[in-house]
């Protein structure tokens, strides 16, 4: 599994993903790792396929007792099906995600790692100085579903917003957005359900500071890319199952 | 209580899955310090040549270093697949624990003989895949055995001829001291390189249950 240092200062922001080994007929997901002092958070830890590579791969930057969270932007299972391994090596973490999806989720199996529900209009996460903002991205496209804003580090997580469909081993980053809409165009008019919903996130998005966004699937977007793709997804058509 | 339903309580697989991955990131993280030593390496030939004549002894030295990084570089990577594999098999026993456990609390919270008859062959199919994850699983710590034990022994080398290196160093006038850096650089790495070893060996036993 790919890993990489996506931000280094005072605290780290890791990248993980591209795993050769992932079997083909599973989606490619990104995750990621804040570290900020001694403890770290993983945002979306990924499937159950998944586990033993991305433990591996956090085990590389820090030690398993300094995973004290866990976020999930919604209930997916490439989101957080692994939660029933991670629930055994993690006890004492703490699980950040909607409140919507409470019951839900502990369908994965969680005896041990505490649920902390998120409101509907979002909050913070504090790990250690650093203070995460949830920003909340409901029917985007899940009916309960949030993204996390690091205001120092200026990145955003943007869970399956910018999310795109493509071939295994691809680059990490976008290097040319036109280029990059056939990748992200069905997925985001599929997936994503609601005009509504859609300029309600934009509007949030563009009141903030943003270098990196990072969605959850396929790659990442660095500086003018971002506005890019706000003015771009405001333009597009979704929820096109309904209409078509 | 049968011993496939004592194995369903085991953490075996949990702790094993957990030392595996702590092996991969220590061995990540030395070879991440034996391409710094590579560079070390490669500076000190430099150095070496162009001390000239003064520095013959030190050409065989600094080529030593230089083939232990790419060694410790190559075997880290064996290593970290080795552990990978490790890591992987323990998940699939670890599922396969759970499966067992479910499958022995629906035989018993059931009374139709159909189930239990399912049920049984499941579990009989369960257990013999159980068996060749562990056979395989011996395999692969026996592996990563015997490369750990490699890479040890290189380190420990190490440590002789870096003494070697400064003592040969004094023979180079004016570029002892640059070179005296350069082996106090060289031994710092190859000592941090040991300590991610060391760190290793130690998660071994929670790999042999």
């Amino acid at each position: 599994m790919l890993s990489k240092k996506l931000y280094d200062e005072k605290h780290q922001w890791y990248v993980f993903g591209r795993d050769p080994d992932k079997p083909d007929s599973i989606i490619d997901t990104n995750q990621f790792m804040i570290v900020s002092g001694d403890r770290a958070i993983l945002l979306d830890p990924g499937g159950i396929e998944l586990f033993s590579a991305m433990l591996a791969s956090c085990l590389k930057h820090v030690s398993v007792d300094q995973i004290t969270d866990l976020f999930a932007s919604h209930q997916d299972p490439d989101i957080i099906s692994s939660l029933g391994m991670w629930d055994q090596v993690l006890p004492k973490a703490r699980l950040h995600s909607p409140w919507l999806w409470e019951g839900f989720i502990r369908h994965f199996g969680m005896e041990k790692i505490e649920y902390v529900p998120i409101q509907d209009n979002g909050g913070s996460i504090k790990l250690g100085d650093l203070d995460l903002t949830i920003i909340p991205a409901h029917y985007l496209h899940s009916s309960g579903n949030h993204h996390l804003y690091d205001p120092i580090g200026k990145i955003l997580f943007s869970g399956d917003v910018g999310a795109s469909l493509e071939a295994p081993g691809s680059p990490l980053f976008v290097d040319n957005f036109e280029s990059h809409i056939d990748k992200m165009k069905y997925f985001h008019q599929r997936w994503m359900p609601s005009e509504n919903a859609k300029m309600d996130w934009i509007n949030r998005v563009r009141q903030l500071d943003i270098d990196m966004m990072v969605p959850q699937h396929g790659r990442l977007f660095k500086g003018n890319q971002v506005t890019q793709f706000l003015d771009w997804f405001q333009e597009l058509e979704v929820g096109i199952a309904i209409k078509n | 209580m049968t011993a496939l339903a004592q194995l369903t309580n085991s953490q075996v697989p949990v702790v094993a899955t957990i030392a595996a991955a702590n092996v991969s990131g220590q061995l990540y993280r030395a070879g991440e310090i034996a391409k710094n030593l590579s560079l070390a390496a490669k500076n000190s030939r430099a150095m070496v040549m162009r001390a000239g004549s003064r520095a013959a002894g030190l050409q065989v030295i600094s080529d030593f270093f230089a083939e232990l990084a790419s060694k410790t570089i190559l075997l880290s990577q064996e290593i970290n697949l080795c552990a990978i594999d490790i890591s992987n098999n323990s998940v699939a026993q670890w599922r396969t624990h759970t499966l067992i456990h479910h499958l022995n609390t629906s035989d018993q919270k059931s009374e139709q003989t159909e189930l239990h008859e399912l049920v049984n062959s499941k579990l009989k199919l369960s257990s013999q895949h159980l068996d060749k994850l562990e056979t395989q699983f011996r395999s692969s710590i026996k592996l990563l055995e015997s490369y750990l034990e490699q890479i040890e022994e290189q380190i420990r080398a190490s440590n002789v001829i870096a003494v070697n290196f400064r003592l040969e160093a004094t023979q180079t006038g004016e570029f002892q001291p640059m070179l005296n850096h350069m082996a106090d650089n060289i031994d710092q790495l190859s000592r941090e390189i040991k300590e991610h070893i060391s760190e290793s060996i130690s998660y071994m036993k929670d790999l042999r249950g």
